[in-house]
């Protein structure tokens, strides 16, 4: 196939690699495109988009919505996303992933990361041996302590699975701002190769004292809730986006909500949810072109804020 | 753990969409037995004038199979995957349905039938939730293939259970009362977490008519 340098390719490939330089850890995928973050611990890139599950992927057995869902994965996948994120907690979303990468014999293509989610300390390798069952894969990615319940126990034993090399990397989460001193010890004191925390454009604790020890401690971090659960589009659906939207690379709302995430230096990946196909691609285009500088990032804070 | 942080949605682990698709998914997959079931409600109005005694027991025992349909089916296989705690109410349902068909076996009545006049009433009563109710999930969903049946679905099986239930003596009844109780709460709690105001009606009636299921006198 020929290839055809585009001038918006090629515009888009200069701000990213000036963006490149501004950001260590950011680089521009040469085949896609793409933009990716290494993983501090390893320096595996990884795409910044990934995609999360809670209430999306939970089911059951309903093979219709089973059949819609893994379309929204594939679209995901074409767009150049890897990282998928679910959990114990999510009903049957672990089950609908395995059958959805089953139908696309996808499992070489997921970057696959569940969590540990049990008060039990005793338990976390048969709950990670009943969601890898489930995801039908040979072992994940990325295990991690669901709001740190049970995290003493969980720790250690995760330690050890990676360890043996029966998950590759291993880390903390959190939400919606919730014991963020406990995070901030955790992060300080122990080796965790990711850690999980809500960062959006109207919850921005993070940006003082997590997102920076993250850098320093070299430690990747996975961004949810990056709509706020949706409720950013409730809120500035019916607004306008900025006449310079264009500027930071955003084409829609989610863009705009994505790519101020992504553009934080400490950020590795932001896993936002859908049940929709139309939905994943207007997310998965915060994936490519340019990203905002610090200036601008400021500029899309005042904005939102000003609405 | 600091629950005030919490609020129910953080604890609703699926979407509006999902939730109603059960009701077609499971009017489908079971078809013809919703049909069995609009006849067997209409039987029990039938069975709900008569004061005879087997008349009574047959009411309990169609009872118990409805709670035992409802829990092992619509609770236990579709509901509970998306809602984890709906397995426990399901195993619940299962037990109370036993509990139902063991009473309508072993139960020496100690006072007469309801008066003619007031079985009736309980017929009919019966009759208008079990045939008019069904129809909430049809407005909420616009399908109507997601009719929510009685011996199908737990909200209106619960709710219709309670004029049957008024046969009982009051002590038993309280008895079991106890888990329709709970599982109204439930689902109260859910469905207005999923914004289904309209369906909302069943399990809140029910709460509202526990109290007087519970004090009603016999005859
Ligand atoms: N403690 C933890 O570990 C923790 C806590 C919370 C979340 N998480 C993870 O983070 C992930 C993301 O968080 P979240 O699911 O709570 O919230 P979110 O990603 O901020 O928001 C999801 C909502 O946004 C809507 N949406 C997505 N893309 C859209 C678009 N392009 N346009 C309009 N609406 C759009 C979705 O609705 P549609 O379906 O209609 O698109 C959905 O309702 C979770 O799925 C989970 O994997 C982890």
């Amino acid at each position: 196939m020929r290839f055809r340098l585009s001038r918006r390719h090629f515009l888009a490939g200069m701000a990213a690699m000036g963006l490149t330089l501004r950001v260590p850890g950011l680089l521009a995928d040469t085949s896609s495109n793409a933009i990716t973050r290494e993983i501090p611990a390893t320096g595996e890139p990884l795409p910044v988009i990934g995609m999360g599950t809670w209430r999306t992927f939970n089911v059951g057995g309903d093979q219709q919505l089973i059949a819609q869902r893994t379309q929204v994965l594939k679209t995901f996948f074409d767009l150049g996303g890897t990282l998928v994120d679910s959990s114990p907690m999510y009903g049957s979303a672990d089950d609908v992933m395995g059958q959805a990468l089953s139908a696309l014999e996808a499992r070489d293509r997921v970057f696959a990361a569940t969590k540990i989610w049990t008060g039990d300390e005793n338990a976390t390798r048969e709950q990670a041996e009943v969601s890898r069952r489930k995801w039908q894969v040979a072992r994940f990615d990325l295990l991690q302590i669901h709001n740190l319940l049970g995290w003493e126990g969980h720790l250690e034993t995760l330690k050890s699975m990676k360890a043996e090399g029966e998950v590759r990397y291993l880390g903390i989460t959190t939400s919606h701002g919730r014991r963020h001193r406990d995070i901030e010890r955790l992060m300080a004191t122990e080796p965790l190769d990711f850690v999980q925390l809500t960062y959006n454009l109207l919850d921005r604790e993070v940006e003082e004292r997590l997102l920076p020890l993250a850098r320093e401690r070299g430690i990747a971090v996975i961004v949810n809730r990056p709509f706020q659960g949706g409720s950013l589009f409730r809120r500035f659906d019916s607004e306008p986006l900025p006449a310079w939207a264009g500027e930071v690379g955003c084409k829609n709302w989610a863009e705009f909500f994505l790519k101020y995430i992504v553009s934080h230096p400490a950020v590795t990946c932001v896993i936002p949810a859908t049940t929709r196909v139309d939905h994943m691609r207007e997310n998965m285009g915060a994936l490519y072109g340019p990203l905002p500088d610090t200036s601008q990032r400021e500029r899309m804070a005042q904005y939102v804020r000003s609405l | 753990m600091d629950w005030s942080s919490y609020s129910l949605a953080d604890f609703l682990m699926f979407g509006p969409e999902v939730f109603l698709r059960l009701y077609s998914r499971v009017n489908r997959d079971f078809w013809p037995w919703p049909v069995v079931t609009v006849l067997a409600s209409v039987l029990m109005a039938w069975l709900l004038t008569l004061g005879e005694l087997w008349a009574r027991r047959a009411v309990l025992a169609l009872l118990g199979m409805a709670w035992v349909c409802s829990g092992a089916g619509f609770m236990l296989r579709y509901y509970g995957p998306i809602n984890s705690p709906v397995e426990y109410f399901g195993w619940g349902f299962i037990a109370q349905g036993i509990a139902l068909g063991l009473t309508a076996v072993v139960w020496r009545p100690e006072s007469a039938s309801p008066d003619t006049s007031r079985r009736r009433l309980i017929a009919l009563a019966w009759l208008l939730v079990v045939c008019l109710l069904p129809w909430l999930v049809v407005m909420e969903s616009g399908e109507w293939q997601a009719l929510g049946l009685f011996a199908i679905t737990p909200d209106l099986t619960v709710l219709a259970s309670l004029f049957s239930l008024l046969l009982l003596p009051r002590r038993l009844r309280a008895l079991l009362l106890l888990l329709p109780a709970l599982w109204a709460v439930f689902s109260a709690l859910t469905l207005w977490t999923l914004g289904m105001t309209v369906l909302l009606i069943m399990p809140l009636a029910t709460l509202a008519l526990i109290p007087f299921a519970i004090s009603s006198r016999q005859r």
